[in-house]
């Protein structure tokens, strides 16, 4: 049975634009994969769509050709925008994700973004 | 409507096809028939009925030592043709006059006054022409309204991601006593002028079709209800335009609102300095409403085809609410940008867009209003920016 573990440092999830995530990742194959990626990703997330796209920051870590047991320290720094937010239409949400490739196997943390370090509701009510 | 009238125009183009191959088969086939002197004993029109005045013609000819009698003129039978040209048939054939015909020799007593090329053929060519051209344009009109519609999605590529709304209209128009001329986004007198200038040529198509499609179905004596749907479509049109154009009339005459201020890309937490004006206008305003707006918007589906532009306020600040007419005419107001909110951001579809909006309220008259776009930027950026 394979295992991708992710956390960042500290079990951090709220973030201030621009600052630096410390991500740890350790992963158990049953073969080696390829390669294993760390990124940062977002995406929007709109009321009539089921299926988000997320876009991944340019810069990530990558390890090539890693054992099939192992772990990862890295830091990455987040950009300035954009902020995390929920609204009644849309939303855009912020992640950790570690990908082995070419198994494609994935896991993801949900973090938030934004200058008081909460995602931003738009509407007094919360929605 | 634009697919009922596609598959009517594409019946009658595939009827007419069928009409018009069978009567050049006809064409060609005379070639074979034989040339035989004949006498003219009746030559007239007949009376008027829905078809007009039919040619009455009848000769007597004498085929392999047989007298026969015919009443054919052509091949093709053409009742529809213009009064003029029926007249000169039968001035070209009196009563007793000597005459060539043709004899279909299997069966002699088919006979025809004139063959090859007929008139009603190159008629019936016209016609197809004319509706396959019809058909092929409403089906292009069709198929590029689908194209519109399903390409929103298409456009939308997720690794153009996020990239702050610079709006241009936000950079203004220069400044005047340190106050930059907010350049207002399309207004609705645009927006419906522009409706008006893009319907024009499909109104003009329209009638042209409806025009020449009526003499033809008219001529033919065939599916009047497709004229009357093409009439109805056309009338529809017709009312919106000139509905439109009305409150275009009266848009033109209400006043113009001016708006001018510190800046126009202001950062959340900071705050803008709001100078208004109102230049012109007939109609008296009852109310101002200047307002600062924060909204989430974006493109959804409604059922299988259409798609409409959904918007939600999330931060609305009121700059200005009068109904004093001094004040109304001008001032000048400061306003917070609220802290805890997000900046103007475009995602190809959806967008968080700030503005200033600015309601008035005129009795007996369509609601005039002006979007002012701004681009509100994050405190961390907009100072990394100046």
């Amino acid at each position: 049975m394979s295992v991708l573990f992710l956390a960042t440092e500290g079990n951090q999830a709220r973030f201030e634009p621009g600052e630096v995530v410390g991500i740890q990742t350790r992963w158990d194959f049953e073969s080696p994969p390829d390669a294993i990626e760390v990124r940062l990703v977002w995406h929007i997330e709109r009321l009539s769509e089921e299926k988000p796209s997320w876009i991944v920051i340019p810069d990530k870590s990558r390890i090539e050709n890693p054992d099939a047991q192992g772990d990862h320290a890295c830091q990455m720094a987040l950009p300035e925008m954009p902020f995390s937010f929920s609204g009644k239409l849309i939303s855009l949400r912020w992640g950790v994700e570690v990908v082995a490739l070419p198994f494609l196997e994935a896991t993801r943390l949900d973090i938030s973004v934004s200058p008081d370090r909460r995602s931003v509701m738009l509407h007094q009510d919360g929605t | 409507m634009m697919w009922i009238s596609t598959l009517v125009g594409l019946g009658m183009a595939i009827w007419m096809s069928y009409r018009c191959a069978c009567d050049y088969s006809n064409v060609l086939a005379s070639k074979n028939w034989i040339e035989t002197s004949c006498r003219v004993i009746e030559s007239g029109l007949g009376a008027d009925d829905e078809l007009g005045f039919p040619i009455k013609i009848k000769y007597r000819y004498v085929f392999n030592e047989k007298e026969f009698v015919s009443d054919r003129y052509d091949l093709v039978e053409d009742s529809v043709a213009p009064y003029r040209w029926k007249q000169s048939v039968i001035d070209k054939y009196p009563v007793g006059s000597e005459a060539v015909c043709f004899v279909y020799p299997p069966d002699p007593r088919q006979a025809v006054l004139t063959r090859g090329w007929t008139r009603s053929v190159s008629r019936s060519l016209g016609i197809l022409a004319f509706v396959s051209v019809t058909a092929w344009g409403v089906f292009s009109c069709g198929v590029f309204r689908l194209r519109q519609m399903y390409s929103d999605g298409e456009t939308e590529s997720p690794e153009v991601g996020w990239q702050p709304l610079l709006a241009r209209s936000a950079q203004g128009d220069g400044s005047t006593a340190g106050l930059l001329q907010l350049r207002p986004v399309r207004s609705r007198f645009q927006e419906t002028l522009i409706k008006i200038v893009k319907r024009v040529p499909v109104l003009v198509f329209a009638l042209i079709a409806f025009i020449l499609l009526y003499l033809f179905v008219v001529e033919l004596g065939v599916v009047i209800w497709f004229t009357l749907i093409l009439l109805l479509s056309l009338i529809c049109d017709l009312f919106r335009l000139g509905y439109s154009g009305v409150k275009l009339a009266l848009w033109s005459l209400c006043p113009r609102p001016r708006i001018r201020a510190n800046t126009a890309i202001p950062s959340l937490g900071g705050s803008i300095d709001v100078e208004w004006s109102l230049t012109g206008g007939l109609p008296r305003v009852r109310r101002l409403k200047i307002l600062l707006k924060g909204s989430e918007q974006t493109k959804m589906k409604e059922g299988k085809r259409s798609k409409r532009v959904r918007r939600e306020t999330f931060a609305e600040v009121v700059i200005a609410d009068t109904t004093d007419a001094r004040k109304m005419m001008g001032g000048r107001q400061s306003v917070a940008i609220p802290k805890n909110a997000v900046p103007s951001m475009e995602f190809g579809k959806s967008s968080i867009t700030w503005s200033i909006e600015v309601n008035l309220d005129v009795l007996w008259w369509p609601k005039p209003a002006a979007s002012f776009p701004l681009c509100v930027m994050p405190v961390s950026c907009h100072e990394s920016a100046t």
